[in-house]
This record gives structure tokens, sequence and C-alpha cells, in this order.
């Protein structure tokens, strides 16, 4: 014991990250059963990423027919030469396999929200400096709570390919957070060539990557002068950054031209292009209505005829609707604006499941220093406790509805609308805690009063 | 063009006349065959001809015009339409009738070869095709639409010479028709009934008012433990010297397994009864058999039974004034049963060792009685099956599921077969799961399902080993419709249509027979996942005020704090100097 308190007194993420592993893999080995009963499960495979549909796909794939021609698989096609070179997860072996893979795609992804969390992003922007940066959650906690927690440990376990969307995100904030804009756009186009709605977090992470360039050349001007208080920023010369036009030019450049390659480069795997209607007019049409988390499914159950289109575009464009708000308005706080357009997309995604909702949870701890806030003014203790009554209630109405027949879809439904109301409320807290975080910042006789709405 | 019409029409009537007596033929026969266990199988088949030439000109005699017009309109170069009913049981009754030609799965089912240049075209015809039929059987053979057709490359060969028919065609029309397509379709959830009996009879020459037609009744047809109808068109060419004579021939047939104890009863008290003990032979050997107690004897021997108590109505004359030179009549018993003939005119009888053929009087009515009689012989073999099949659906739950087919082959050599399976798109299969526990898959042909367009068509050419049962199984999933998707009896489930199974004729120096042979497994029934049709508001309005709330949410955590800011702004102005920065956050 006393040795386990010295390592992870001396290596922390050595720890945490073996421990993770183990876990995953112990898990997978002492239940054989486990992984493939997580992937029927509908709560972590959809349409869009079900891993027992991914293999569909691929057995497609090796026999020379083409894959989309079809109405069962509608991921990216690149994922079929990758999980072409693994061996069948149907036996034991290449399941391990499988589970190793995951395994280490969520080291990975823990890797860089460490990163975020140690790269200061939350707390300093070029025109803001949070007066609670010294209550940053350290980033192994935020490490620990994406490694730890059940969505993301269940998810890894059931294999869905949204796993790959959650690390490229990933990626590409962490890249942005380190003022590399190319490889920001980079890891955001991957992600939305995997699942089309990540495209909504180029706004957000444009502003953040400008933002960390525009610091990164105060810093380095800064050093030249050898002023180190906060006071010279606002000092600093704005003619030294970038144009902003020229950078969301080049970013947006860098983007299509990898969605272009993409694509591309699928093609070139296929014999025609009907991926594109397979895998992008899946989720913008939403043929598909197995139940899920999200709140699509039912309403276009029940949605009379006349009406689908218009409601598929409302609800898209109404996902849409926060990406640019929400980057102007939290332009001081540039990861913020990120972590809870994440956040919302996971929430309104057509396809929605638990594993996004692992990963967006996780992020919102890389902006941890309002937190408290959000746990002093407002319901986060609720919303907190709404989830998990959602996670114990939500597999049982299921399956009252499905199997025992003694409920109605009604009851499956009612609990993912208050999950996701929950997390609507999450959400919502924490855009006020960052936003008083900043009003406090400007008027600090104002601070711990009350605010009420007049 | 109209001048070599006219120089050519003197010829065309002399032909025409020439041939009068030989392009248009019509025969029908009725098979009777006593079944173990009490049932009778009735087979009756009519067959029709017509030239071509007639057929081009639209003159028909015994050929059904309404029928005809439907082919010629929709470029149809063969046909076969089936309702059917029941299941045939293999174990107890043997062999199919027709090697299991003549039958469909349950409910309708229809395939046909339809001349076209390109696959839209074949698409439209199709459409025609099956909307025209629905009309004239009653059938609602409309519903057959793009998600229900399958296009199978190995399960059916036509049975017509369609080539030289095509040949003969593109000759007389003076263009090509472009390539046949083969389009299939099922509807394994209509029933079957008098409705569509009537329009079949129709068809006929007689109508069903002659001829073994007469005995036709919907009553006892649609009583009866199986029963299968079927429409059959087909072009039939013959080379004659240099060039090729086609005929259009017409095979109309109904199958049936009547419960001869069942279709006896009285019309006036149809009510099974159990028969006053003095009537009933009793076991004395067991030791309660007493005045008041009895133990009945088991039946022996062959039933007693007459063709027009089974059939409710007396056979009339034959169809044909002049009667037709083949047998209309045939009956297969074995030579020692006593067979009453009940007819005022003379009737050949033919015996032979187990069939007995009868013509039918040219004007008074018809009937066979065979009275009870218990036989020296043991009762015949029936002939084993060539495979038996079944079809299960494993699992529970509405999520997901499983097939699970199993085809037994009994006989000591080793059969190819073709399994077709056509399934609805919310059935959703998923191909890498499937397996055979023994024998091998040769060849497979498999289209995807698209969502609401086009369902799963699934071939196997399977090789099954010699005495062996094979287990075919795949996972599925089921897919939640949209709300008006779903039937008004949503909870009943959906009819998911039987598999066609072709066993191809084998090798013929095991012993195996060189004829293929049909047969279908049973109709399914699959629960699918229903969503609540009767609170479909109430959950809507409850999604849109959450999305209400939560744009509202983020504007008030935005707009809550501009509010306060706002209240406390004069003093903070001064001191902060800064109103620009406050005016763009508001």
């Amino acid at each position: 014991m006393e040795a386990l308190t010295r390592v992870y007194n001396d290596h922390p993420k050595t720890l945490l990250f073996t421990s993770a592993a183990v876990i995953r893999i112990l898990l997978a080995i002492a239940w054989p059963a486990l992984p493939d009963l997580l992937t029927s499960r509908v709560e972590i495979s959809t349409a869009v990423n079900s891993f027992k549909r991914l293999q569909e796909g691929l057995f497609l794939y090796d026999h020379g027919l083409d894959p989309y021609d079809g109405g069962i698989f509608h991921q990216a096609p690149l994922f079929l030469p990758l999980f072409s070179l693994l061996p069948s997860p149907q036996e034991s072996i290449g399941r391990l396999i499988s589970v190793l893979l995951y395994t280490a795609l969520d080291l990975f992804s823990a890797e860089l929200l460490c990163q975020i969390a140690d790269s200061g992003a939350a707390t300093q922007s070029t025109s803001y400096t949070s007066p609670r940066r010294q209550r940053t959650w350290r980033s192994i906690s935020v490490v620990a709570i994406y490694l730890f927690n059940p969505y993301t440990l269940l998810t890894c376990l059931g294999r869905p390919t949204t796993i790959f969307t959650t690390f490229f995100v990933l990626l590409s904030i962490s890249h942005a957070c380190q003022a590399r804009m190319a490889t920001s756009a980079f890891a955001l186009a991957v992600a939305s060539y995997i699942s089309l709605h990540p495209a909504f977090l180029l706004p957000p992470i444009g502003v953040l990557c400008y933002d960390r360039v525009c610091l990164q050349r105060i810093s380095s001007s800064s050093q030249n002068a050898k002023p180190t208080t906060s006071k010279a920023n606002v000092t600093i010369d704005q003619h030294r950054f970038p144009s902003a036009l020229q950078f969301a030019f080049s970013m947006l450049t860098t983007y299509a031209s990898t969605t272009a390659l993409l694509l591309a480069l699928s093609r070139l795997l296929l014999p025609s292009w009907t991926f594109i209607p397979s895998v992008y007019l899946t989720p913008l049409q939403l043929p598909d209505l197995t139940p899920n988390t999200g709140l699509w499914w039912y309403f276009f159950t029940e949605m009379f005829e006349p009406f689908r289109n218009f409601f598929l575009g409302v609800f898209w464009l109404h996902m849409f609707s926060y990406s640019i708000p929400l980057s102007l308005r939290l332009r001081k706080q540039p990861l913020a604006s990120v972590v809870l357009m994440w956040g919302i997309c996971c929430v309104l995604e057509p396809y929605a499941h638990i594993g996004a909702v692992g990963g967006a949870g996780s992020l919102l701890c890389c902006v941890g220093h309002v937190f408290e806030l959000s746990t002093a003014h407002r319901y986060t203790f609720p919303a907190l406790a709404a989830l998990l009554y959602c996670t114990l209630l939500g597999p049982a109405f299921h399956h009252l509805w499905i199997y025992a027949g003694s409920g109605n879809a009604n009851f499956f439904y009612a609990i993912t609308l208050v999950w996701n109301l929950g997390l609507f409320i999450l959400l919502t807290d924490t855009l006020y805690a960052v936003l008083r975080d900043e009003w406090e910042c400007e008027r600090p006789e104002g601070k711990g009063k009350d605010v009420r709405q007049i | 063009m109209k001048l070599a019409v006219l120089l050519g029409l003197p010829a065309t009537i002399l032909s025409a006349v020439y041939a009068a007596t030989d392009p248009h033929e019509y025969r029908e026969h009725l098979h009777l065959k006593p079944l173990p266990g009490g049932s009778l199988y009735a087979g009756f088949s009519f067959n029709a001809t017509t030239s071509l030439g007639s057929y081009d000109k639209q003159h028909y005699r015994y050929f059904p015009r309404s029928l005809a017009q439907i082919l010629h309109y929709t470029h149809t170069a063969e046909l076969h339409l089936r309702f059917s009913l029941g299941r045939w049981d293999e174990e107890t009754w043997g062999s199919r009738p027709r090697s299991g030609l003549r039958e469909g799965g349950n409910g309708v089912e229809l395939w046909a070869w339809l001349e076209s240049d390109a696959e839209r075209k074949a698409e439209e015809r199709w459409s025609d095709l099956v909307n025209s039929l629905s009309g004239l059987f009653c059938a609602s053979l409309n519903f057959i639409d793009s998600g229900k057709t399958v296009r199978p490359l190995l399960s059916f060969d036509p049975e017509g010479s369609l080539r030289e028919y095509q040949a003969m065609q593109e000759r007389v029309t003076g263009r090509g028709q472009g390539e046949l397509q083969l389009l299939h379709g099922m509807l394994p959830h209509e029933v079957v009934c008098t409705e569509n009996l009537t329009p079949f009879l129709k068809l006929l020459p007689c109508k069903g008012k002659a001829g073994i037609s007469s005995l036709l009744d919907g009553h006892k047809v649609f009583d009866s433990e199986w029963q299968t109808m079927s429409v059959d068109v087909r072009p039939a060419c013959h080379a004659s010297g240099t060039s090729w004579e086609c005929q259009l021939e017409i095979q109309q047939t109904v199958d049936m397994v009547l419960n001869t104890e069942r279709s006896q009863r009285p019309h006036d008290d149809p009510i099974p009864r159990p028969k006053p003990i003095e009537e009933i032979k009793c076991d004395a050997s067991k030791s309660y058999n007493g005045e008041d107690t009895c133990y009945p004897v088991a039946f022996e021997g062959e039933q007693e039974w007459t063709l027009s108590k089974i059939f409710g109505r007396p056979l009339r004359a034959s169809c044909l004034a002049s009667g037709s030179d083949t047998h209309d009549v045939s009956l297969a018993v074995p030579s020692e049963r006593t067979v009453e003939v009940i007819s005022k005119s003379t009737v050949s009888h033919e015996g032979d060792n187990s069939t007995r053929s009868y013509y039918l009087p040219d004007d008074t009515d018809f009937d066979l009685h065979l009275p009870q009689q218990v036989l020296a012989s043991n009762q015949q073999e029936s002939e084993t099956a060539s495979v038996h099949a079944s079809r299960q659906i494993t699992g529970y739950g509405q999520e997901r599921g499983g097939m699970h087919t199993t085809l037994h082959n009994p006989h000591p050599w080793p059969q190819d077969v073709i399994y077709l399976e056509s399934l609805p798109w919310f059935l959703r299969p998923y191909v890498h799961t499937l397996s055979l526990s023994a024998g091998t898959i040769k060849k497979t042909y498999y289209t995807p399902l698209l969502d609401r367009q086009r369902g799963t068509q699934l071939e196997l050419l399977i090789e099954l080993p010699a005495e062996s049962t094979v287990e075919l199984t795949y996972d599925f999933e089921k897919a939640i419709l949209r709300y008006s998707e779903y039937p008004p009896d949503a909870n009943r489930g959906f009819d998911i249509p039987a598999a066609v199974i072709r066993v191809l004729p084998g090798n013929s120096t095991l012993g195996a027979p060189t004829r293929e042979n049909y047969l279908r497994t049973t109709s399914l029934l699959l629960p699918l996942p229903t969503p609540d049709f009767t609170k479909v508001r109430q959950g809507l309005a409850g999604l849109k005020k959450l999305l209400a709330k939560s744009k509202a949410g983020v504007n008030a955590g935005d707009e809550s704090n501009g509010k306060t800011m706002q209240e406390s702004s004069s003093p903070v102005k001064e001191e902060n100097g800064r109103p620009k920065e406050h005016k763009k956050s508001r």
C-alpha cells in the first residue's frame, strides 16, 4: 500500500493509465461476453457507430461488395481497411485485440485531455485572465474523470467507432491549445469526416486557435521586453497579431482540403460514390429510428410525413445555431466555448450515445475552475442526480418496453428526456458560471452576490 | 406495308383454317389420391393453349382474354401466380404433388419474366402487371412494391422456351423487345379466400358450370388442410422445319388436401358430435368396458367417401361438348380397393396397377363412391420427400433475433439445394453471422436492404451431405418504423415471406431423382417494437418544451449576467471607464 502511495505521488499519470488499461482488459478477459453484450446496447451503439454493423460492412468489403449499397453500414470508409487488418472479433483473440485497440485509443484521448488541461487555455486568453486560475483542476483529475467514468469505460468495451470522433476532436482541441492551426484543422476534418457534426466545432476551435496564436506572439514579444505583469497584455500592439481573416481563410482551406483528401482516399477504396449519401445522409435524414439516448428518434417516429423534412432542417439548424453565437459571446474564454459546443453537440446529435457524454463531461472538467459558481448558484446537484437516476432507470425502462412488454415507448423516451434535461442543465450552469466569472472580473463588487433576472 | 398485309391475308386465313383445331386446345384433369391419415388429395388442372399468331391478333378461344390482354400490355413472357394456404405435411403425406412446381409460399406469390430494354422500364411494367392482376384476382397484389420485389438469379428457371418466343416476337413486331428480366414478389399476409377463387374460375372456358371445375366450391376449397391455386402462362415452341412454331400455354391448377371425415359432414349439421354409444365399436378387452363405458376401437382400413359428398356438389357433365381424348378424372388407389362409379352414361375404366382413369359423360353427372374397406395389403408407402425444411425465429424481445432454418436430407445421396430468402427491409440481417452447421455453401448472392426502398435478397447454393441435418442461422435486428408505417393491428407483428427451396436434380447413378423440385417453408410472424400511438402530441410537446428550455437556458445564462450588469452599471461605468465593453456584452 505504501509503495502504491509512493508510486502515486511520484508518477500519478503512469498509475492512472496503467490501472485504466488493466481494468478494461481485465473486464474483457473475466467476462468474455461483456464486450458483445455492451455492443448490443442501444445506449452505446447506434446506427452510425455500432461495432456489429462495422463487422457487417467489413464482411461485405472483404467479399468485394460495396458495403454502402445497403441500409446497415453507415460508417466512414477508412475504417474498413483499418479494421480488416485486425483478426475477426467473433473469436476470443480478435475480441481481445479490438478491446486493446480501443483501450489504447482511450489512453491517447486521456493524454490529449491532460495536454488541454495543462495548456492553461481555460483560464487565460489574450484579453482575459480568470481570477479563479488557482482553482483550475489538476490535469490528473480530468484524466481520471475521463478514464474511470462508467460511460467511457462501458463505451470502450462496446467499441463504437465514435470513440475515434472523440479522439480526433480532443486532438484538434489540444493542437488548437498549442496554437498549431494546421494540425488542429486536420484533426477536426477527420472527426467531421467520421461523424459530420464535429464540423460545428470549427468556429469555436478557430477562435481558440487564433487566440492561442496571438497569445504566443504576446508571450514571445513580452519575453523580449521582459515585462511579466498581466498589464503588459493590454499594451501589446495589436498589429503584431496575424490577420484574423487570413487566419480563418487558411484554417478553412486546411479543413476543406483535408476533407477532400479523405473523401478522395475513400473513393479509391470503394467502387462508387455511394458512401457519401450512405454515411452523411443517414445522420441528416434519420432513416434508421432505432431508439437511442438522443432526442430525435421518438420525434421522427411520430412525425407527420409532410413536416418531416422541415423538422429535420429545424433540428440541424438548432444544433448549428449555438456554434457561432457561443464562439462570439465567449471569445474571451475560447476553450469554454469549444467545451460547451461539444457538449451541446453530444446532446443534440441525431444518433446520441453515452460515449460522447463521457468524453464531453470530462472535457467540461477542463473549465473546472468555475464550478464553484455553478454549484453555489445553480442546480448542479439536481442535474447530476438526474443523470444518475437515468443511468439506472434507462436500461430498466428499455427492458420494460422491448422485452417485458409491460411498458411502452414512452417509458424509455421519458427517461431520455430527463437524461437530456440533466445534461442541458449541466451545460447551461457551466455557461452561467463561465460568464459570471468573466463578469466578476469586471465588477469585483458583485462577487458572491445573488443574481436575479429582472 | 399494307400491301404486304393484303397479299398475305389469304395465306393467313388459309393457315388459320388449317390450324384451327390445333392451336386452340383445352384439357382439364382431376387427380384424386387418398392420403394416409384420412385425407384426400385432389389436384385439378386446366390447360389451354393459343397460337402466338392469335395471341398477337388478340384472338382467343379458350385462353382467357382478360389475362391475355394484361400479359400483352405488360410484355410478360412468362407468368407464375400462386395463392396458397396451409402447410403440406411431408411427414404424413409424403412428397409434394407436381414436385412442388405449382406451389407458393403462404399468401400470394408472383414471379414473371418481363421483356424490357431497361431496368426502369421493367419496374414500370412490373408495377403495371401487379396492379392489373390485383384487379383481376381481387387480391392485394398491388402491395408488391419495390420493397417486396426481388430478382432471383438461381432459384427460378423459365419453364417455357423464352428465347425462341422472343425471336418469334421480334420477327412479328419487327423490333427487339430487350432482355427478359425475372421479378419476384411475395405477400405473406394476404388471406386467400373465395373472392380469389371466383375470378380464378371465370378464366376457365366453362367457368365452373361444367366439367371438373363444377366441383370447386369456396366453402370446401378453403376448408381444406392445405390448398394452393396457381396460374402459369408460358410460351412453348416446337421446331417445325426451319422455323419455330410457338404457342402460349396457360395452366391453372387447384391442389388441396381435404379431410374426408370433416368434408363429408352434412351442410345443415356441420358441428361434430359424438355418436350414440350403440353405434361405436367398443374395445371389449378393456377392463372397464361395460354398458355405459366404451373405449372406441382404433379405426382400421380405408375410409368411406363419396366425391359429391366431399365437395358438396355433384360433378357435372364434361366441359367440352365434343368430349376430350384424354382422361378427365384419375383415381390413385390400390387395385383391390372397391370403387363404385355412379354415372348414367358409360365411362371408360382403365385399371392399371394403382391408377384408374375415367372419361366424363357428355350429358349427365358423374360420381365416385368408395365404401369402407379393410385392405389385405398394407397402406401404400408414401414417397419420401426429397428435403425437409423448417424455419423459425429465435430469441425474444423486440430488439433483435435470429433466423434458424433446418434442412434435412433423408436420402443416402448428397443434394444441392438453392435457398432463396426475400426479407422486408425492417428486418436487418447480419450476413457476417451467417453460419451453416454442416455442408457447404457453394455460392452466395446477396442484395442488402435499403431502408424503405428495397428488401434483402439472399440466395444460397448449399450442398446437403447424405442423410444429414443442416442448420442455417444468422442474426438480425428489428427496425422501429415511423408511426404511419404500422398497419392498424401493429402489435400483431409483420409477416415474413416463406423461404423458397429448390432441390436441384441429383446424380442419377446414385439413385437420385433427375427432376428438380421445390418446397417452401412456412411464413413467419415478426413482432416489431411499436411506438405509442395514443399520446403522440403530448410526447412531442415534452420534447419541444425541453428544447425551448435549453435555448432559453443558454440565453438566460447570458442575459441574467447582462441584466445585473445593467442594474449596477452606473457606478461601475465611472469606476471602470469601459462602457464600450459593457454595451457589447449586451
